[in-house]
């Protein structure tokens, strides 16, 4: 199989992940009680906000970065049990 | 009596899910462990998730919710919501393609393929099997709580019978139920192990799409009911906020920072769970992943929303419960706040994640089929026939012997707190191996046995730590506890952890496996250039 992408999109990786530990990490709302609309207290309206941008996130890699070279496997057919481990 | 029956006529459907699977197979391994690679887009989403989502989603996390408040969603479900779909999206298509290429039923197959090491495969099948075992034993103990809790017997006035009963030589009152937690969690063991048995993969697939269908459904029903009947959340909320007792359960205060921030890498043990890895083999495409990779996040919030909302309300409702007490607070408030049949219904719905178990079961009747059974020429002597059928007794003894477990943990310990101490940080601790043995050439069998060797020492060293300082463990609120002067606070006890610079031990687990891993394979030789070619072609 060859490998998904060169350094550039490891680095591309790196930078998503560092940027979702940080925006998760919202301490800004920390102690934070404040209800927004009637019930739902800030601090887990933000985090249901970040499961969407998760969502988002996965959508844009699906869009973008798929891993194409994968999918010509499904034209292939399977080798026989004799290359099984 | 009315939601015990609902619940029985739900599992009499699950059972018939997986008789109907029985009459679809085909006598061969690959037919009965991974469906044949068959599985499409559709069921592919549901079971996938449907096998993460267990009792702890439910019950355990609205448990801890209302102990430790809303934090609790982004401790756990946020996270899990980028990092599980990402891990599926990196690692879930590689390990996909390797498996349809070259066969793999199990993540110890590829480990011994591309590191062309028979010992570094029976290693990983041992720690990944130690430490799924307590995942099944939740299941069962979740169903069992699941059961009695359902059939509590009412009096005229509405109000549960009590009875005395004997607890650690004192008499005290309880509830009385129809069905004992012991029956309960016999019942659910059964039906599980009768349709993994009959259906295998196609069989647990199928009734866990059906599973995660229905408590999406129901989910929102039962946030509703409840809602409806507490006029709004509106004035508990408020309620709750007045109250100096319960006003941090609208924040994160309950919830120490580095603890939410160690919390982001514990979803990284979602890819290294066998039945997960497993599961990401039956797709019968690789496009099945891309709807997966998208709704994940969506379906998570979906179920994980309404269980910590829901079990920071039960703080208002039903104040005063210990740890192990408040792992049932949803089935309290549905008891409470709605009508039987609904009651009965929504007990059914929230069966469904408790009886996830069932592809962790599976997954070790596979990885013992395949890993040690046929790999140490079990196929060859006996037949493939037989190696179904090694699979299936493997299942009705793992069944049993979860049952046994779950009698004897009974209110030991929160559901919670058993699956996390000792799986989810071990099994994050190794996916820097399965990222090393994919993407990186240079790593060896070497780097993949000190990273393993760590983890298993880690797991140990965490648990024993765990277990020496309980005496010392401060009440929740309070600071925590140095467990060794001489290390300066370097190893701390808090209420429910041992931490390190007051950090989860998932934390260091992870950054050493992965350093581990790039250290040794450096120092060492890696597999030849025939194996290299195989899994990185030019």
């Amino acid at each position: 199989m060859r490998r998904s992408g060169g350094s550039r999109r490891w680095v591309g990786y790196l930078a998503l992940w560092l940027a979702m530990i940080a925006l998760r990490q919202d301490f800004w709302w920390w102690k934070d009680a404040t209800l927004v609309f009637g019930s739902l207290p800030i601090g887990l309206a933000s985090q249901v906000g970040y499961s969407i941008l998760a969502a988002l996130v996965m959508g844009s890699l699906v869009r973008w970065d798929w891993p194409e070279e994968l999918e010509r496997l499904e034209r292939d057919d399977r080798p026989a049990a004799r290359d099984r481990p | 009596m009315i939601p015990a029956i609902v619940v029985f006529l739900y599992l009499a459907i699950v059972l018939y899910v997986g008789i109907f699977a029985f009459r679809k197979s085909r006598p061969s391994g690959e037919d009965y462990f991974l469906a044949g690679r068959s599985i499409g887009p559709f069921v592919f989403l549901f079971s996938l998730f449907g096998t993460n989502m267990t009792a702890f989603a439910i019950l355990g996390s609205s448990g801890l919710a209302y102990q430790r408040g809303i934090g609790v969603y982004g401790l756990m479900a946020a996270c899990s919501s980028f990092v599980i779909p990402f891990t599926l999206f990196l690692i879930g298509t590689r390990l996909w393609a390797h498996g349809k290429r070259f066969g793999h039923m199990t993540q110890v197959q590829f480990f011994r393929d591309r590191w062309e090491c028979s010992a570094i495969g029976t290693l990983f099948f041992a720690l990944t099997a130690l430490m799924l075992v307590p995942y099944v034993i939740i299941g069962v103990m979740g169903g069992g709580a699941t059961l009695e809790a359902l059939s509590t017997v009412l009096g005229p006035d509405g109000q549960p019978v009590m009875v005395e009963v004997l607890r650690g030589g004192q008499t005290v009152l309880e509830a009385r139920h129809w069905v004992s937690y012991e029956v309960g969690g016999a019942i659910v063991a059964l039906v599980v192990m009768s349709y993994v048995f009959l259906g295998g993969m196609r069989g647990t697939a199928w009734v866990n799409a059906f599973q995660t269908i229905l408590f999406l459904s129901f989910g929102a029903v039962a946030f509703y009911l409840i809602s409806r009947n507490l006029g709004g959340f509106d004035q508990v909320m408020r309620r709750l906020g007045a109250d100096p007792e319960t006003a941090s359960l609208l924040t994160r205060q309950r919830i120490p920072q580095a603890e939410f921030f160690s919390y982001f890498f514990i979803p990284l043990s979602s890819i290294m769970f066998p039945h997960i890895s497993i599961m990401c083999l039956t797709a019968r495409r690789v496009s099945s992943f891309k709807h997966t990779v998208i709704f994940y996040p969506v379906c998570i919030l979906a179920i994980w929303l309404p269980s910590v909302y829901l079990g920071v309300i039960a703080a208002d409702q039903f104040p005063g419960l210990t740890a192990g007490e408040s792992d049932d607070v949803i089935l309290r408030l549905l008891t409470l706040h709605s009508d039987a049949w609904v009651a009965g219904i929504l007990g059914a719905a929230i069966m469904a994640c408790v009886m996830a178990s069932d592809s962790q079961i599976l997954a070790l009747s596979t990885m013992f089929t395949e890993d040690i059974f046929a790999h140490y020429g079990g196929r060859q002597r006996f037949g493939g026939v037989a190696e179904v059928w090694t699979g299936r007794l493997f299942v009705v003894g793992v069944a049993l012997v979860a049952w046994l477990a779950a009698l004897g943990l009974k209110d030991r310990v929160g559901i919670f707190e058993l699956a996390i101490r000792f799986a989810f940080s071990g099994f994050a601790a190794l996916a820097p191996v399965m990222l090393a043995a994919l993407f990186w050439k240079r790593s060896t069998k070497w780097g993949a046995l000190a990273a393993a060797l760590w983890v298993a020492c880690a797991v140990l060293g965490t648990w024993y730590l765990h277990g020496l300082t309980r005496e010392i463990a401060p009440a929740p609120g309070q600071p925590p506890v140095p467990i060794f002067a001489g290390l300066g606070g370097l190893l701390q006890r808090t209420p429910g952890n041992v931490t390190v610079a007051g950090f989860l031990p998932v934390l260091p687990m992870v950054l050493v496996s992965a350093l581990l891993v790039w250290a040794v394979s450096l120092a060492t030789r890696p597999p030849s250039a025939a194996t290299l070619d195989r899994y990185f072609p030019r």
